[in-house]
């Protein structure tokens, strides 16, 4: 049997086990359905396995060198030199000799010894264990750049370098020079949708919000809220039966489903008819998942106890492949950089590690990755007390399926007007989005074929294989 | 199936179909088919045009498919053989279907098999309850009492009756938004036509459009609209009237025979929906007074009249609460007591289009209180937007520049010269922000908006880099108002004895220099050099040069004329206007501006046009006047326009809501007479002065999924109204509604409403325009006057009437949209 006999068998069949949904649910299918017929239909449809990919977005841009820090001497003195070892002056540099940088264990050497930031000690023991693994350097890029072609002005730049809004939309998308606002999550979502049972609540959760990197052409995010005890709070009185509510909800469910000539009314009919019947099935589906793992009771742990619920409900929601979407915001430190992540970085060390125990817990923790993003690195000069919005960054990566214990990428030399730096220790990145989503879309289960729909820059950087460039995903 | 009759044929297929007395056997229509196998396959017995048929093209076999039935798709190789293998069942769709056999190798017969099913087991099918409009997924559809079997019998049983009455009794030839009568059918279910006889003192074709009769009922439908709609003639002939009367029939029996439509003359005053609508767009939401305001004054003559009136500043207001630790006194301010006084002057200000200004100004020009946790500045803030609302924009962006709650928030106050030696430069974020959000935009603009390209077609940059890092050296030297300038300490360190949160009230003041500072160069070896605050080079900005500080012939003021001179190349840039004009325009009337409207309100700021009569560059009041008088966004076309309008952001519902309805703070509260709504953010998933970053709670260019993306249209509120809020802003509403105000001592007063319940059309009507401008949908006042009238809320009373009819209003897709 071709692949393309599969899908239209699937796609019969598919719409045959439609006869007791509503007629939403119908269309979206048939939408996927679409839209996998429309892709060159070689990510084909699994055999029931699942994958989980959760996106751990530090919105505002990490200084992430001073996550991700030098600890051999000669790297740290270069590092020292750049970001100002003065921190009463001003200087951004962790004190190595005051135990401000905890070592790594590196499984394959890279020629410089790192640390991580000394309030990360749960990252470090995860990394040490090869159940974490960072990249370094990686930023949004079109092609690959050098400062020289920069100042010859013969290279395509990402719009709107070291801008918030911009940045984050192209870490999300992986377009960086386009305004489009398809994410490469939800990209990736309608390939591989058909592969779950069930089209009732999207394969994209979100429990920071709208974002666009779940947002695809026929998949969006489903919005949670951590704060709610099973997920999704319910309409007040709208299963009851007794007194007026059968007829207040009556009308409710009539406004919902009519149609409106005016586009947002009926936008606004939609979403908020899709917030009942998702919330509906979705609290069901939790309702009784509970985890042994404690979590640390702060906004991070909290929203990582959530996807960690979800994920355990997967067979429930008739879910095979899930993106999930969790964001900590506050990282824009133009001022008191130092004491900042001191304080903030905690909460992701302890929340990520506690994810990591609750996937083990419920023998996931190979069939679940979490990777990080944010806008951008940060400058490695300081401005007096913080620094400001540059390009290149690192990010960690962390799951059974990693390659752990690694850096994968360049961590690259940081004296000042090196040939990466463009001024004030923006460093052009040496690994583009591209290269560090390849890994993760692979393994998650977009075939090479069908690698360039979900990453249209990717073949600028490599020719797309089985196995993805760096190589962080065993 | 329902088959009272007993003659093996459905019931509800012989209603649709008009046919009685048939027998399975025969073929009536003489087209091949058995009238049973028309049954079977939804078909028409007495139409020898309907029938079911198959088609095959290739190899691919098709069918009409009827939304309701069921396919059954099987093949055999032999049409000898007895038995048919089923490859498997279609859903109808209500079009041609079709379906490839891909497996298929060598010869194979298809057939296909209509088939009923009946989802929810009630005895009623699914092709039976879509034709009379049941759910076919629930056995009580409309949740009402009885099963849908029981009342389908019941329906199929007995005659229709016919009542009539005017919902929408207004209408006026200046705003010829239709007047509406309803006839509604009770008892039957099958498909009639309805008579009616228009009579009054207005003439059919001349004083209103010609009307389409009789009147149609199909099968299921319970109620029909006949539209009054105006045509504008130049005769002075005062108001005229449209009777309609139900002509008898022997298809039903008749209620209330009869009901009455207004048309109002023209006039160049605005009628009461009219001024609704411009109030909904220019002010938090139309009050019953504001609504006669309007409409005594006109609207241009209001606006005037807006211009003049006091600003209502929010500041004082908690200046004037008892702030302490002391017996009577209240601990704070803490952020969230900025309601309090946001509350006040939203509800009780004297200025409101200034405030709704002022309000689309702070989500354009942002500060947030999750960084500068200063009540009393956060609120000095918003009062320089409010002051400057009516104002210049070029003093605008000065005032936002010196304001040190911008100076913390994107933390230019305190900035320095670069120092490479000691690898120290100035903090980009104020520069980049004040060019990306609050002057030219990320893009090169034309006048109307749209995107400047180059020739390969791709947007240009307005800016780069080196603009940022140019004009972060101009906003140095910035620091808090109270430190004296000629004191270098001071740039620091302020020599005054005021509170700290003082600081963040009175404009910052630039240091300068040159400084005579001692400095330890070495350990213990202190050295005198000559310091600057403000960057004394040259810089250039957006192609602009701006001169370097001679220290031979230093310019008088030069740091601050350096700001000066930054601030109007900003300020004279093309994009300054077409940037500032659509963002207003997106926060208060639609979200999708032509470029032709975002054209004329940049030609008002540009200082042109018909408001700008002075000719001055940044004139707010002539952009105000240009947004709101504009002819996309007054005239009656644009509201029926599909795609103009915006959704209103969840808050200003809320407030909107609390202004229709009156809400008032009572006595008792910790804070006087004020409101004490604080903690509502939540479950909006916004709130005024806490936007989580610079960019606003949502964001301009947000496509929401679905028809607004597929269109290439933004709906940038619908950002935040996702799956969260879409559950907990309707839960908010039901709680203010139906248990009391989220504020101790606060309430709403819906007596009003409670005594027009007892006729629910006329009360309905009131709400409309109260809340809808008179825009309210047909099919929606039609489910909220199910709501009232259905059998099992017949034991409710007026207020429980009043509160269903307001809840299921506010929560609708009606109100939730200003178009």
């Amino acid at each position: 049997m071709n692949p393309k006999t599969l899908l239209t068998r699937r796609k019969f069949l598919g719409q045959a086990s439609c006869a007791a949904v509503s007629s939403t649910a119908l269309f979206s299918t048939l939408l996927n359905l679409r839209m996998a017929n429309t892709a060159a239909a070689q990510t084909v449809p699994g055999t029931g396995d699942y994958k989980a990919l959760v996106c751990l977005f530090f919105a505002g841009g990490m200084d992430s060198y001073n996550m991700l820090v030098p600890f051999g001497d000669t790297e740290y003195n270069e590092y020292a030199a750049i970001r100002g070892a003065d921190q009463e002056a001003g200087g951004l540099a962790l004190n190595k000799s005051g135990g401000e940088i905890l070592p790594l264990t590196l499984a394959q050497p890279i020629g410089k010894d790192l640390g991580v930031h000394m309030a990360m000690p749960e990252m470090q023991a995860l990394f040490n264990a090869g159940n974490a693994a960072f990249v370094s350097n990686v930023g949004t890029l079109v092609e690959p750049t050098t400062r020289a072609q920069m100042e010859a002005e013969s290279v395509i730049l990402p719009l709107g370098l070291y801008s918030h809004a911009d940045q984050i939309r192209q870490w999300q998308t992986s377009v960086p020079q386009s305004t489009t606002a398809i994410g490469w999550g939800g990209r990736s979502a309608d390939l591989l949708a058909a592969l779950n049972d069930s089209n009732r609540i999207s394969m994209n959760i979100s429990v920071a919000g709208s974002n666009v990197w779940q947002s695809g052409n026929s998949v969006f995010e489903y919005v949670i809220n951590p704060g709610a005890a099973n997920g999704a709070v319910a309409r007040t009185y709208y299963d009851a039966t007794w007194g007026y509510n059968p007829a207040m909800n009556a009308a409710v469910d009539s406004q919902l489903s009519q149609q409106y000539k005016n586009i947002f009314q009926q936008t606004f009919a939609d979403t908020s008819r899709n917030a009942i019947d998702a919330q509906q099935e979705f609290s069901t589906a939790l309702e009784g998942v509970t985890l042994n793992t404690v979590f640390p009771a702060n906004y991070v742990g909290q929203q990582l106890q959530m996807v960690a619920r979800s994920i355990a409900a997967h067979a429930t929601l008739g879910m095979n492949r899930q993106t999930f979407f969790v964001q900590v915001g506050g990282w824009d430190h133009h001022d008191e950089v130092l004491d900042n992540m001191t304080g903030m970085l905690p909460l992701v060390s302890q929340g990520v590690s506690a994810f990591y125990d609750a996937m083990v817990e419920i023998n996931e923790q190979n069939n679940v990755t979490l990777f990080t993003a944010s806008d951008f690195g940060r400058t490695l000069t300081s401005n007096g007390a913080g620094s400001d919005h540059a390009w290149g960054g690192n990010h960690f990566v962390v799951g059974g399926a990693v390659n752990g214990a690694r850096v994968f990428g360049t961590y690259p030399d940081l004296y000042e007007d090196n040939p990466l730096d463009t001024g004030r220790g923006r460093l052009i990145p040496t690994t583009s989005v591209d290269e560090y989503f390849a890994e993760l879309a692979l393994w998650f289960g977009v075939s090479p074929q069908d690698l360039p729909l979900v990453l249209p820059n990717v073949t600028n950087f490599f020719t797309p294989g089985i196995t993805g460039p760096l190589g962080i995903m065993a | 199936m329902v088959d009272d009759n007993g003659n093996g044929l459905s019931d509800v297929w012989e209603m649709v179909n008009d046919a009685d007395g048939l027998s399975g056997a025969l073929d009536s229509d003489h087209d091949g088919a058995t009238d049973a196998q028309e049954a079977e396959a939804g078909t028409h017995p007495l139409n020898p045009h309907s029938r079911f048929s198959v088609g095959m093209n290739g190899d691919e076999v098709s069918w009409m498919a009827q939304p309701g039935k069921l396919y059954s798709v099987e093949r055999s190789q032999d049409l000898t053989a007895v038995t048919w293998e089923t490859v498997g069942t279609f859903v109808g769709l209500g079009y041609t279907q079709s379906f490839i056999d891909e497996q298929a190798e060598g010869t194979w017969f298809y057939r296909i098999v209509a088939l009923d099913t009946d989802t929810d087991a009630d005895g009623v099918n699914d092709w039976e309850e879509m034709q009379v409009g049941y759910d076919p997924n629930s056995a009580y559809s409309l949740r009402l009492p009885q099963t849908d079997l029981q009342r389908l019998t019941t329906a199929l049983g007995t005659a229709n009756q016919v009542s009539v009455a005017a919902i929408d009794p207004v209408t006026s030839e200046s705003w010829p938004d239709p007047a509406v009568f309803v006839l509604r059918r009770s008892g039957g279910v099958n498909a009639f036509n309805a008579s009616v006889a228009l009579t009054g003192t207005a003439v059919q074709g001349s004083d209103y459009a010609a009307v389409t009769l009789p009147v149609a009922f199909a099968p299921g439908q319970i109620e029909a609209y006949v539209y009054i709609t105006p045509l504008e003639d130049a005769a002075v002939e005062g108001d005229e009237t449209v009777i309609l009367t139900l002509q008898s029939s022997a298809d039903y029996s008749i209620g209330t025979d009869t009901d009455t439509v207004t048309i109002q003359d023209a006039s160049y005053l605005p009628t009461a929906k009219e001024a609704a609508r411009f109030l909904s767009q220019a002010t938090f939401g139309p009050t019953p007074e504001l609504i006669a305001e309007v409409q005594s004054m006109g609207i241009e003559a209001w606006i005037d009249d807006q211009f003049t009136q006091p600003v209502g500043e929010l500041q004082p207001v908690l200046d004037a609460i008892d702030w302490g630790e002391g017996e009577g006194q209240i601990a704070g301010p803490y952020n969230h007591h900025k309601l309090l006084a946001w509350w006040e002057q939203a509800m009780r200000g004297p200025d409101p289009l200034r405030q709704r200004v002022g309000f689309a100004m702070s989500e354009i020009f942002v500060v947030s209180d999750n960084s500068v946790e200063i009540p009393r500045g956060v609120l000095n803030y918003y009062d320089m937007l409010l002051n400057n609302a009516f104002g210049n924009y070029r003093e605008l962006i000065e005032d936002i520049t010196y304001h040190p709650v911008m100076g913390v928030y994107l933390s230019h106050r305190g900035n320095q010269p670069p120092d490479p030696a000691l690898n120290r430069f100035p903090d980009e974020n104020y520069a980049r922000e004040i060019m990306q959000l609050f002057s030219i935009g990320l893009w090169m603009l034309n006048n109307d908006g749209t995107q400047q390209l180059d020739g390969l077609g791709n947007p240009i940059a307005t800016y780069d880099n080196d603009d940022i890092t140019n004009l972060a050296r101009v906003f140095t030297g910035m620091s808090w108002g109270y430190g004296n300038t000629s004191v270098w300490w001071e740039f620091f360190w302020p020599d005054t004895t005021a509170d700290y949160t003082e600081y963040y009230l009175i404009p910052m003041a630039v240091w300068n220099g040159p400084y005579s500072v001692w400095v330890e160069t070495e350990p213990d070896v202190w050295e005198e050099t000559t310091v600057y605050y403000h960057d004394q080079d040259a810089k250039t900005v957006l192609g602009v040069d701006l001169p370097a500080n001679d220290p031979l012939s230093p310019e008088p003021g030069y740091a601050v004329n350096d700001i000066d001179r930054a601030l109007d190349v900003l300020f004279n840039h093309q994009n300054t206007a077409p940037f500032i004009a659509h963002a207003l325009i997106q926060r208060m009337v639609t979200s999708n501006p032509s470029p032709a409207y975002v054209a004329r309100v940049a030609e008002a700021f540009n200082g042109g046009g018909p408001y700008n009569p002075g000719g001055i560059r940044g004139d707010m009041k002539a952009v105000i006047k240009a947004i709101f008088l504009d002819p996309e966004a007054r005239s009656l076309d644009s509201q029926d326009t599909a795609t103009f309008g915006k959704l209103r952001v969840p808050y200003l519902r809320y407030i909107a809501f609390s202004r229709a309805f009156n809400a008032l703070p009572g006595e008792g509260s910790v804070y006087g007479s004020l409101y004490e709504v604080l903690w509502i953010g939540g479950d909006l998933g916004m709130q005024p002065m806490s936007s989580p970053s610079v960019f606003n709670f949502y964001q301009p260019y947000y496509q929401p999924p679905g028809t607004i993306k597929d269109l290439g249209l933004t709906g940038p509120e619908f950002q935040i109204t996702n799956a969260v809020t879409g559950i907990t802003l309707p839960n908010l509403f039901f709680s203010s509604v139906f248990w009391g105000y989220p504020g101790p001592n606060v309430e709403i007063d819906i007596s009003p409403i409670t005594a027009m319940a007892g006729d629910i059309d006329a009360m309905l009507d009131y709400l409309d325009s109260l809340l809808t401008y008179g825009s309210l949908g047909e099919s929606t006042r039609q489910t909220v006057y199910y709501a009232l009238t259905r059998s099992d809320t017949a034991y409710i009373d007026n207020q429980q009437r009043a509160q269903l009819a307001i809840f299921l209003i506010v929560t609708s897709p009606d109100f939730a949209v200003i178009r």
